[in-house]
């Protein structure tokens, strides 16, 4: 039990939901006995051929193979207990805890062609770290990755994503912005404006109560969803954000 | 054969960690991480409700997708860090925590009580905070940053807060909130990016 009701509430929800579901996910695998011999001659044909990978590039030290996979358990995926758990956002670390990788390598984890903005704000040269954050373990079936690159002297982002959150990114974020005109504070925060004809959401600057946010220019082009952050006028980042719709084209 | 061994010591680590979460061990990794994941929260908004709201979306989102658990990618805690970034960078850019996990999950909206907001204030360093944000404090509005001193410098309670300054408790807790709002951006953003001019020295 928590001090903290709210957390003990929320706890009830799950057990009620564990309760329901967990007949089905308790129980054990269902046997494939029949399928053993061949998962045996599988497996036998696999760790020979990871033992001659291992030993052709690591010289036979046998240590743990390194691939691809690892890769993702050797990033810092945060921790518990108050241990610090990545790096907080800004320009140069736009997702919390994000990895650092090559254009190439953003290209293959999204597993799609990344349109860069063709705008005096984001020339190459101005390109700084790009990150990557994949997630397995996000949004149920599906698996999510965002990329983002940033423009440290124009002061600007660009993320990428993949698949797109919502099925429909009008109505998304017609939602967002009906949302707010409930609230008073929040009233004048969002509009939804046009990117080369698509719908976009446009969060405008210094709008929420703090008057601190930047801008935002969210739209979904060839499956991806598309942010251009920066805290230059909405016109700006409307423009850079043209820029990429057209240049995918 | 050294790849004999190989698939023995391969077979014998999957079957002592299974590879999905189930329902079960499920609430056993809510109740040794939901207070610690608040306060992550927490420290990083300032903002009990939103922490809060993060907190619930990313355990949502967490039983939503258990069955993608893959424990040779990292334990059950990494995996739900692993979450809780990505919730917190959606909520660092969109300025709203998500609900679409919890929606999905048919989990009602829980609103947090006085004496809860409270607690889970406590679970945030103010004086850490403090030693950050000093200059910031500085450019609040005046009514806010007379609220925050009360509470964050002068600990004192909202029901005090609220004498002193002459309003509800309720007020004075939505101007401590507000004050803090500005400050958690002072703090995400250590290297002055995308730092709002309202909230410049």
């Amino acid at each position: 039990m928590s001090t903290i009701e709210s957390l003990d509430r929320l706890r009830n929800e799950f057990v009620r939901l564990a309760e329901a579901d967990g007949h089905a996910t308790d129980q054990p695998r269902q046997s494939r006995s029949h399928l053993r011999p061949y998962a045996v001659v599988a497996a036998i044909c696999c760790a020979v051929a990871a033992g001659a990978i291992i030993l052709s590039t690591h010289g036979g030290a046998g240590s743990s193979a390194s691939g691809g996979s690892r890769a993702g358990a050797g990033q810092d995926h945060g921790s518990v207990g108050g241990r610090e758990v990545g790096p907080p956002w800004s320009v140069r670390h736009p997702f919390p805890g994000g990895r650092r990788v090559s254009l190439g390598r953003a290209r293959a984890a999204l597993g799609k062609a990344i349109t860069l903005p063709h705008d005096p704000l984001t020339n190459t040269s101005g390109m700084g770290p790009i990150s990557l954050v994949t997630g397995d373990h996000i949004r149920g079936s599906r698996t999510d990755t965002s990329v983002a690159i940033s423009y440290p002297k124009s002061r600007l982002v660009v993320e990428y994503e993949t698949p797109v959150p919502y099925p429909n990114p009008a109505a998304n974020y017609r939602g967002y912005v009906e949302d707010d005109q409930q609230s008073p504070s929040l009233r004048h925060l969002a509009y939804v404006g046009s990117v080369a004809g698509r719908a976009a959401l446009v969060i405008r600057l210094h709008a929420d109560s703090n008057r601190s946010n930047p801008v935002s220019v969210e739209f979904v082009l060839h499956g991806m969803r598309i942010a251009v952050i920066g805290f230059q006028p909405a016109s700006t980042l409307l423009r850079v954000a043209d820029s990429i719709a057209r240049g995918s084209r | 054969m050294w790849w004999k061994r190989r698939i023995m010591e391969t077979k014998r680590l999957r079957r002592s960690r299974p590879n999905h979460l189930s329902a079960t061990a499920f609430v056993a990794l809510y109740d040794a991480h939901s207070e610690p994941l608040l306060r992550y929260f927490a420290q990083r908004t300032l903002d009990p409700e939103v922490a809060f709201d993060l907190t619930a979306e990313t355990f949502a989102e967490a039983f939503a997708s258990r069955s993608r658990f893959d424990p040779q990618r990292g334990d059950e805690a990494a995996w739900l860090y692993g979450i809780a970034r990505h919730e917190l960078g959606s909520y660092l850019r969109r300025l709203r925590v998500e609900r679409r996990a919890r929606e999905r999950l048919d989990i009602p909206p829980l609103a947090l009580s006085g004496s809860d907001f409270e607690r889970i204030e406590a679970l945030i360093d103010f004086a850490a905070v403090v030693r950050q944000v000093r200059s910031v404090l500085q450019d609040l509005p005046p009514e806010q940053r007379e609220a925050v001193v009360y509470r964050v410098i002068d600990d004192l309670s909202y029901e005090q807060i609220a004498e002193r300054i002459g309003c509800t408790q309720d007020a004075a807790r939505a101007r401590v909130r507000r004050g803090l709002r500005v400050l958690a951006r002072t703090l995400i953003l250590p290297d002055g990016d995308f730092r709002g001019v309202g909230a410049q020295p």
